[in-house]
């Protein structure tokens, strides 16, 4: 009797291997990957219609950059603020001061003067209260089209 | 194959199938937004065609069109003038002010006189 059932207990786990989802969890990491390949690698996302603000920080200095150089080249106030608000910086100022040091220690004094000169004149009160006259604004869809021909 | 073999085939490929489907919503979703940023291309046509504005007014006082080039060149990496011309073009069906027109216009005849010269 005792021989019997401990003939029984030794060959019970061998006849019924347990096996696990395995094979599951290999499906669907093989799954992942071909879905992660196909959205990275050959239908990536692709950006259409974008704002300034949604560029990256080297692209933002360069469009930062080309507004202070026609500020600095036109003196239109108005419209370098305008086209700053663009780029929705929490301070406009100290962007400006941070590229300009930054254009500094480049030894890009021509970019550096023109960042600086915007800032100062974004500090100054006279910015905020007596606009320039300028004979037109920006004229993007997203801000009040305030053109006005000379 | 018998019938338990059968049913893990099928279980294994409708993991495959819940697995690109989560790889693309991750992919979509999560990952390219987070990895990849908008390039200066993207940009809405207003926001070009200001842009070019800005380069037109520049090129106004400094009058060097290789560098009105180069700074086409990070809006667009196609031909200047293709983009300049799309500008014009929005610019005349939404009223800009003349005086941004005529820096425009007058930035493509250069860029077109230059490509003549070239050719």
């Amino acid at each position: 009797m005792t021989n019997q059932e401990t003939h029984k207990l030794k060959i019970q786990p061998t006849s019924h291997p347990k096996q696990g989802p395995w094979y599951l969890i290999t499906g669907l990491v093989i799954g992942l990957l071909l879905g992660l390949a196909y959205t990275c690698l050959l239908n990536p996302v692709i950006y259409e219609n974008s704002r300034p603000a949604s560029l990256s920080e080297a692209d933002q200095d360069i469009y930062r950059a080309t507004i202070t150089r026609v500020y600095a080249e036109t003196g239109h106030l108005e419209r370098a603020i305008s086209r700053l608000s663009l780029l929705e910086d929490e301070n406009p100022v100290f962007s400006l001061g941070a590229q300009a040091q930054q254009a500094l220690a480049d030894e890009n004094n021509t970019e550096a003067y023109a960042l600086a000169l915007l800032a100062s004149a974004l500090q100054s009160p006279q910015s905020e209260s007596q606009p320039t006259d300028t004979p037109c604004l920006v004229p993007t869809q997203t801000l009040p089209l305030i053109t006005r021909t000379p | 194959m018998t019938s338990r073999g059968i049913k893990r085939l099928i279980f294994f490929f409708v993991a495959i199938l819940a697995g690109i489907l989560i790889g693309i919503l991750l992919g979509w979703g999560v990952i390219s937004p987070n990895r990849a940023t908008p390039n200066p291309e993207s940009l809405r046509i207003d926001y070009q065609t200001d842009y070019v504005l800005m380069i037109a007014e520049l090129y106004g006082s400094e009058k060097d069109l290789s560098l009105a080039e180069a700074r086409l060149d990070y809006i667009c990496d196609q031909e200047g003038s293709l983009l300049v011309q799309n500008a014009i073009a929005y610019a005349q069906e939404h009223q800009y002010a003349s005086c941004d027109l005529a820096l425009m216009l007058s930035l493509i005849a250069d860029l077109q006189m230059q490509s003549l010269e070239v050719e």
